[in-house]
């Protein structure tokens, strides 16, 4: 009677098949929000173009220089403020005869270089204060939290017109201080989400074990809050595009004759009737650059947050 | 509600304090001598330089400095001819007391520059805050009751468009359609300089404000649009309008008084930011449509170096900005009483 209930069981092919259908290994958060990437079109349709065009800044214009015998930094009073697809020049002459094209790429290599530097070093700043201030608490948080109070209750604007007008910004220098400068929101972001992170078991237990503060940060906060920080990162690369470029408007940016498309758009704006085409280029290289960072930043959000895609 | 306004406004204090920390370490940061900046003159006599050194406290310690600067000099004696004995009672008041100063370009007291500029940098904020908010709102709210419609598709590409355009390149877009083509509206300004002043003036200023207002409610649209359409769709979800709708109240009822209501309430939180990020953001475009605002004063400030001015204008719009988060923490308080008693 007992061997049959045993052969019984052992008969049915049922559960075993089942077994067989599940996946081998469960997918981490990471492998999850990576396969959701990969099925957003609009994200990854924006993360090409952004690798395309700062591969294409970084590379393209000794290559242009060459095969269309071009020159950017070369003036050539005769052929001034030639409309887009005059001989060589695909997007025209500036004010100087200088070709549109070329010395939009190399102010891509300023705008996008400060844009990349100065959101990693804000980030890097943003994340080491934010963590220490939500995991320590006490005296270190309530400083940390005047300071961030006190930065961020005078206009970003102002502070940047104060500190360039003391330095005279180069492009290394304006990722320094736009990385000084930048990195307040990050930190409240890492902050609170530390501050409630620290009371979960998982941080109770490590510090009972008697982990050190050192791997509990690297171990069991720093991957918790990560996904918060490459977010912020993107959408903060963006607003350092604006950034910069408002600055250079004002005069205040990279110096000419480095071209970056914040000083391109502010020459330009002496040739609002002689030079049309010079306002449109940089503003439209602006425009997709940074509308691809904020696209890529929503698209990641999504991408993390388990509720989208049950 | 007494006591939350009361806390409210007693945690402003440090924060009203770092800044003034914060403009006063960043003007003595600033190269060069402030005296040299004051005579303009090569040939002063070196005694003539110290005696005015020690008029303006500069021969302090910076924390003496940083006290002359904050609570002023005039309760104590300064000594002009350093024999080290106090000669004449000073005369600043103070930042605490008003006394930002002399500007060094225009000689006059900072405070009262700065208070000048403010009704032109209202007139702008002003209708552009209330345009932002008004039909940021409505598109919101319209969006997340038509939640995946051709509409919400839309008002999000919108919204993504107008945080990545630069203000500034819209503003010259805009001049070069509608000023240099098409002639409709005055490039720049606040007024016709050609007829004689008649002083502070709306409806005069009224087709130059067209364009910077405009470019400004854009931005805030964009922001207003996007949080509230989150707001809203959060609140779609909520078991209350599920309740509402089984008791058989219509579509128009629902949205309005349950839904409407609801979200609403923490966008009122985002206006205290809105008033700082418009000092900020109207800095450049005062500057693309030369509009004589507080923002242009700080750009000529910085062009001529005249630090007190740039200090002053910090600490104000600071203060202004502190000022508008407190405004808006109560409203939000009085509006919803969760916040009152947290």
């Amino acid at each position: 009677m007992a061997e049959g209930f045993v052969n019984n069981i052992g008969d049915t092919t049922l559960p075993v098949a089942q077994i067989n259908e599940l996946p081998k290994t469960s997918r981490s958060l990471w492998g999850e929000a990576f396969k959701n990437l990969r099925r957003d079109k609009l994200t990854m349709f924006a993360l090409s173009v952004l690798i395309l065009l700062t591969l294409a800044c970084v590379f393209a214009p000794p290559l242009l220089e060459n095969v269309l015998e071009l020159n950017g930094n070369r003036t050539d009073v005769v052929n001034r403020y030639k409309l887009p697809g005059y001989k060589n020049n695909i997007l025209g002459t500036d004010q100087l005869g200088r070709d549109q094209l070329v010395r939009l790429l190399y102010g891509g290599r300023v705008s996008l270089g400060v844009a990349y530097g100065a959101s990693i070093m804000s980030i890097t700043i943003g994340l080491i204060v934010g963590m220490f201030a939500g995991y320590y608490g006490g005296i270190v948080d309530d400083i940390v939290s005047w300071f961030i109070s006190t930065l961020s209750s005078i206009p970003s604007i102002f502070l940047l017109i104060l500190v360039s007008v003391v330095f005279a910004p180069t492009a290394e220098v304006l990722i320094i201080l736009l990385g000084l400068l930048g990195w307040v929101g990050t930190c409240r972001l890492v902050r609170g989400e530390v501050l409630s992170l620290k009371e979960r078991e998982f941080v109770v237990a490590a510090r009972a074990l008697g982990a050190p503060p050192l791997r509990i940060f690297v171990q069991h906060l720093f991957p918790n809050v990560v996904s918060l920080v490459i977010i912020s990162l993107t959408i903060d690369a963006g607003t350092l595009i604006l950034i910069e470029s408002g600055l250079s408007y004002l005069g205040l940016g990279v110096r000419p004759p480095t071209p970056s498309w914040g000083n391109m758009l502010a020459e330009s704006r002496k040739f609002l009737t002689t030079g049309t085409h010079l306002i449109i280029w940089p503003g439209v290289m602006i425009i997709i650059v940074v509308l691809c960072f904020f696209l890529i930043g929503d698209g990641l959000r999504d991408a993390v947050d388990p509720r989208k895609h049950k | 509600m007494n006591t939350f306004i009361v806390r409210r406004l007693l945690q402003a204090i440090p924060t009203l304090f770092g800044i003034s920390l914060l403009s006063f370490m960043l003007m003595l940061a600033t190269p060069g001598d402030p005296i040299t900046t004051i005579t303009f003159n090569p040939n002063s006599n070196p005694e003539t330089t110290m005696i005015l050194r020690r008029q303006l406290g500069l021969d302090q310690p910076p924390l003496v400095q940083y006290l002359y600067w904050l609570i002023g000099n005039d309760w104590r004696k300064i000594d002009i001819d350093g024999d080290g004995e106090g000669d004449v009672m000073g005369t600043r008041q103070g930042v605490l007391r008003g006394d930002f100063g002399q500007s060094i370009g225009l000689k006059r007291p900072v405070l009262s520059i700065i208070v000048e500029r403010i009704p032109a940098t209202l007139l702008l904020a002003i209708p552009a805050v209330l345009m932002g908010y008004l039909v940021g709102m409505i598109i919101g709210l319209l969006a997340a009751i038509w939640h995946n419609s051709w509409f919400d598709q839309l008002s999000r590409v919108l919204s993504v468009f107008g945080s990545a355009v630069p203000a500034f390149w819209l503003g010259l877009i805009l001049i070069i359609v509608f000023s240099v083509n098409l002639g409709w509206l005055p490039m720049g300004g606040m007024r016709d300089i050609t007829k004689p002043d008649v002083g502070f003036n709306v409806a005069e200023s009224l087709p130059y404000m067209v364009m910077p207002v405009l470019v400004l409610a854009l931005g805030i649209i964009a922001v207003v649009s996007r949080y509230t359409r989150i707001q809203v769709l959060e609140v779609l979800g909520q078991d209350y309008v599920r309740t509402a709708y089984s008791k058989g109240l219509s579509n128009f009822y629902v949205n309005v008084y349950h839904v409407a209501r609801n979200a609403l309430i923490p966008i009122i939180t985002l206006l205290g930011g809105a008033i700082g990020a418009l000092l900020g953001g109207a800095v450049i475009i005062e500057q693309v449509f030369s509009w004589p605002g507080l923002g242009r004063l700080v750009i000529e400030a910085v062009s001529q170096r005249d630090y007190p001015l740039i200090m002053g204008s910090v600490v104000i719009s600071g203060f202004m900005y502190i000022v508008g988060l407190l405004f808006s923490d109560i409203l939000y308080g009085l509006i919803d009483p969760r916040i009152r008693l947290s």
